[in-house]
């Protein structure tokens, strides 16, 4: 059962977004705290516990609410910022930096959306020309819709306005939630996609990317807009043949114009998360390779043969058919890629 | 071999007959086939003493087991529960360390508390963290921990802490609680053979360090492969009489091998680079080639002039060799 406790604020109890939340998760043992932070994070939950069932936190988030994003997020040009609407994911890629991020792997989710996009309206203000919000930098944006039920709220917000855009990140095909509502120009839903069987091996309980791809088909028809991270490559020796496969169905399903953006990224991860990926996953392929320290502190693979890949999967997306400019190399800071690139 | 900790000697009571008077400053410690068994009475710091006090005697203790009772805060499996995480509170809040056991199926947790716990608040607030409650595994546990030994914790969960009152049928159950530990004991850890440390074998004729043992092992395990192929060994022990140089020469076919891309820019850039080693220019390129500064060295005595030193280091070929560190060449 997912979920079996679900931890609620007790000034929430009668939170809207709280109700209907329970309505779609009965059966389950509920806990009235003061704050989620009395519980969550409060002593060091290993992350091997999510093979037992997480528990669920409703909460309202204090601080702040909207960040700025790293820089090289998104496509470059617009200011960048991230909302926090839930923290953890019910995926596990054996790669997400989230493993331990928290000291705990159960999932808080936040109901105060007004809050939310109060902050949203105030971070538009500051700029003229449009702004990006992102969501999914500390979970999987539809994951769970059709259970937390969240979006429709920001719909009216960006419908209201243009200026501001939205990013639905995900690796799930539950679609379920989305198609209720209207596609709206500036609201873009990005698949992170990967070689199928690099997905198989290192991105457990996620949707398969066939699923991902019949998904992210199904919204471009219905005419969302839809965006793409091919990130991380993984280095398997068929992975150049895998990239061409995919971006053969990233083309029949979504078609070229439908689809804002492409970023591509070469697996890299901290040394700190290279020890929770070996201490959660023992053995794991992923740490079986070699990785560099590059100048920025992370490791990654050696510069050739990042480089090699990026540039190689690059190549097969303009082959075909995907224009350069909706091609954006991701993270990867810009004199390690474009210093010496003509 | 193994250090048995059990809290009352009733608990023990299945186990002494096996056991013989340890001579040991702290009473309560007997051996037993294959190991050391402790009674160590109640509370976390007897425990946590006990526990130590064995380890830092006898290193040859690798594990550590527990066997005790526990409070039932939260419905549970009947029987013997092994432990995944530990927690402690010395106050009303736990503390933020936890201590996961070496149980990797274990999936109940336990909180170790300081005082008895009578207050259903209390145990309502604790039960947020963990299903179990006792006094004494969190120290057990610390113990081993500390020393980087395996530890298990098992606990028997009994009473629920209502209205205030603690149920007291522990003692007069205690017998049969023993007895349950002692079967438990003997399906999981008396009779159950060492582990198998997946060793690989080294070929003949090498000499590894250890740092090389580890990349052997890792550059077989990601070609899936369970040793080198004798093709190879004997190519590398013909062409190479000393065994450190062997090794050396076999973990740089192996990286190659599983590193294609790498070990194709490490091509191209040898080509490109030998008329220049040839001439006896030192060519050194920055670590792992992350950034674009490569630095040449050369002898000018080894040059018929000047000129033509300084012409050579001209023509190096730094464009190209950035492009190769850039990753920019053809297919494999
Ligand atoms: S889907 Fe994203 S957030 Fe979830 S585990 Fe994978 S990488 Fe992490």
């Amino acid at each position: 059962m997912i979920f079996p406790r679900i931890f609620i604020e007790k000034n929430l109890e009668n939170h809207p977004a709280v109700l209907k939340i329970l309505q779609k998760l009965p059966g389950r043992e509920i806990r009235y705290i003061d704050s989620y932070t009395d519980v969550f994070g409060k002593v060091y939950k290993p992350f091997s516990h999510r093979k037992k069932n997480i528990d669920l936190f409703l909460a309202q988030k204090k601080g702040s609410l909207v960040r700025e994003a790293p820089p090289a997020y998104g496509i470059s040009g617009a200011p960048h910022y991230y909302f926090i609407h839930t923290y953890n994911c019910v995926f596990e890629c054996q790669y997400c930096y989230l493993q331990g991020y928290f000291h705990s792997p159960d999932m808080v989710v936040f109901v105060n959306h007004e809050e939310i996009l109060e902050e949203m309206q105030n971070t538009l203000a500051q700029h003229s020309g449009d702004v990006w919000f992102h969501a999914g930098e500390f979970s999987d944006s539809l994951a769970l819709s059709h259970i937390l039920d969240d979006w429709p709220v920001f719909w009216d917000f960006f419908r209201g306005n243009p200026r501001a855009r939205l990013e639905l990140r995900t690796k799930s095909a539950n679609i379920r939630a989305l198609k209720q509502l209207e596609p709206l120009p500036n609201v873009t839903v990005s698949f992170s996609l990967s070689a199928e069987r690099t997905a198989a091996q290192f991105e457990k309980k996620s949707s398969p990317v066939r699923a991902r791809l019949r998904a992210m088909g199904i919204l471009s028809r219905l005419g969302f807009r839809i965006g793409i991270h091919l990130d991380p490559i993984i280095y398997t020796p068929s992975v150049l043949q895998d990239y061409e496969w995919l971006a053969e169905r990233m083309r029949e399903e979504a078609g070229i114009n439908s689809i804002d953006y492409i970023s591509i990224g070469a697996i890299r991860f901290n040394s700190d998360l290279a020890h929770k990926i070996e201490k959660n996953y023992p053995g794991t392929r992923l740490l079986l390779t070699d990785y560099v320290r590059s100048v920025d502190g992370k490791l990654r693979y050696a510069r050739p043969k990042r480089m090699f890949l990026l540039q190689s999967v690059e190549e097969i997306l303009l082959r075909s058919g995907f224009p350069s400019h909706r091609i954006y190399i991701c993270m990867e800071s810009d004199d390690l890629v474009y210093s010496e690139k003509e | 071999m193994q250090l048995l900790h059990f809290v009352h000697r009733a608990e023990a009571e299945f186990f002494l007959p096996r056991a013989e008077p340890l001579e040991f400053p702290l009473p309560g410690a007997y051996t037993i086939p294959g190991g050391i068994l402790i009674i160590s009475g109640e509370g976390a710091l007897p425990s946590l003493s006990y526990v130590s006090a064995m380890l830092g005697a006898y290193p040859q203790i690798d594990t550590v087991i527990h066997y005790g009772l526990a409070a039932r805060l939260a419905p549970l499996p009947h029987g013997v529960v092994s432990v995944r995480t530990l927690y402690q509170a010395n106050g009303s809040e736990p503390d933020f360390h936890s201590i996961t056991t070496s149980d990797a199926q274990a999936r109940e947790d336990l909180l170790s508390v300081a005082r008895r716990l009578l207050d259903p608040e209390q145990s309502t607030q604790f039960s947020h963290f963990a299903g179990m409650l006792d006094r004494e595994a969190y120290g057990a546990a610390f113990a081993a921990h500390l020393f980087r030994q395996k530890v298990f914790i098992y606990k028997i969960p009994v009473d629920s802490v209502e209205n205030g009152k603690v149920c007291t049928d522990i003692r007069n159950l205690s017998s049969t609680y023993s007895q349950m530990y002692l079967e438990h004991y003997e399906a999981n850890h008396q009779n159950a053979k060492k582990e198998e440390t997946a060793e690989i074998e080294l070929p003949e004729g090498f000499y590894f360090t250890v740092h090389q043992k580890h990349l052997y092992k890792k550059y077989l395990q990601y070609a899936e492969i369970d040793s080198a192929d004798p093709e190879l060994l004997d190519f590398v022990r013909q062409g190479i009489k000393h065994p450190k140089k062997r090794t050396a020469r076999l973990l740089e076919i192996l990286r190659k091998e599983n590193n294609p891309i790498e070990a194709r820019a490490e091509e191209l850039l040898d080509e490109l680079f030998a008329p220049y080693r040839h001439k006896g220019v030192d060519i050194k390129l920055p670590d792992a080639m992350e950034t674009n500064s490569i630095r040449l060295s050369l002898d000018i005595s080894r040059f018929p002039s000047m000129k033509e030193a300084a012409e050579t280091i001209a023509s190096f070929p730094r464009e190209q060799a950035v492009r190769i560190m850039n990753g920019s060449f053809s297919k494999l």
